[in-house]
């Protein structure tokens, strides 16, 4: 019996009844449809965002006039997200890259893209930030308490310990898809 | 051939096959209906770009897979569950049930618990094995080499000689 087992189980596999799930072409055009109209609305609610944030420094700086050089920062920081995100997003797989290549390079692909998005994360999203959020702490300084830098040091450390949290969180996370890649490639 | 043609004969030839993969890689039978629509999605849109460089079985089953791991790196992201693989499937322990003449159902049920817990390059070839594929046509679908798949179907084989057989000794 022990020998004949997997051949058995090969049967009770491909004799499975299963629910006949087909789609017709017509349904198979609505749902592709579907598809790009939320990834069409995703990239939409992302950049109504980034306007969002856009429009909200271009008041500061037209209605606080100290806050001018911080606003300017943030707003370049946020362009340059946005067109992080842009490429970013624009290197996803096209549908004929499914069958193009073998499962294991897919597989590392996906896992690669992942790894670079959360290793390079401070590249990208945290370090763009900094110079605008230190020019925005430069302001009480300069306006309101002239000379008393003192003071805004322990919001600056607060800032460090938070970004360096989010980086390590996302380092780790990059460090565990990079085992998976190794995996990947042992035989 | 046009697209509407490859996915029609893809799915009149392998429409089975497809809804068993489906199934080895999800368990909840709603999240299984969307994948299953997924896959389907993914062989009409794949292709436009299918070029003959491989042969239309292998085509199929590689957007397959592809799209269903996809599917599980996005529902483990959410669910944190751990997957093994077949070295480590080998030591875990086995829960006491009947073996494969016990209940045909019940083996099928406990082939999908097992598969379901693997990582998905030996999920992958686990199916093809199950599905009847050769270890050149394995090796063709998931990029490792004829040897490698073939070592990895005696090791399956074994494996699952060894958990239905102890299992078919817990149930008597």
């Amino acid at each position: 019996m022990e020998n004949k087992l997997p051949d058995d189980l090969k049967n009770v596999w491909q004799n499975q009844t299963v629910e006949a799930n087909q789609m017709s072409l017509d349904e198979l055009r609505r749902k592709a449809g579907k598809f790009q109209k939320r990834i069409r609305n995703r990239n939409l609610r992302e950049y109504a965002a980034s306007a969002f944030a856009v429009a909200a420094f271009g008041y500061y700086i037209w209605r606080f006039p100290p806050l001018r050089l911080g606003s300017g920062l943030m707003i370049a920081a946020t362009l340059y997200m946005v067109y992080q995100l842009h490429t970013r997003g624009a290197a996803k797989t096209v549908p004929a890259a499914l069958g193009m290549g073998t499962c294991r390079d897919f597989h590392r692909r996906e896992l690669e893209q992942q790894r670079d998005l959360l290793r390079d994360i401070w590249k990208w999203y945290l370090l763009p930030c900094v110079p605008g959020l230190l020019a925005f702490l430069a302001v009480p300084v300069m306006y309101l308490a002239p000379g008393k830098w003192l003071g805004v040091v322990p919001l600056i450390l607060l800032c460090a310990v938070f970004f360096y949290g989010i980086a390590s969180l996302n380092q780790r996370a990059a460090r565990r898809l990079q085992r998976q890649i190794d995996e990947l490639d042992t035989p | 051939m046009g697209q509407d043609d490859l996915y029609q004969e893809a799915a009149a030839t392998y429409g089975s096959a497809l809804e068993r993969l489906a199934r080895a890689y999800e368990a909840d039978p709603d999240k299984r209906r969307d994948l299953s629509q997924d896959i389907q999605l993914a062989l009409w849109r794949s292709f436009e770009g299918f070029d003959g460089r491989c042969s239309l079985r292998t085509w199929i089953y590689r957007v397959a897979h592809n799209t269903a791991t996809s599917h599980i790196i996005r529902q483990r992201r959410a669910k944190a569950q751990t997957m093994v693989s077949l070295e480590e499937l080998e030591n875990l322990p086995d829960h006491p049930s009947g073996g494969l003449g016990a209940d045909q159902r019940h083996s099928l049920d406990r082939l999908l618990a097992l598969i379901q817990q693997l990582k998905p390059l030996d999920r992958q070839v686990i199916l093809s094995y199950l599905e009847g594929l050769d270890a050149a046509s394995i090796g063709e679908i998931t990029g490792i080499s004829p040897g490698n798949a073939a070592t990895k179907i005696h090791r399956i084989k074994n494996i699952l000689a060894r958990k239905f057989h102890e299992g078919g000794r817990h149930g008597e």
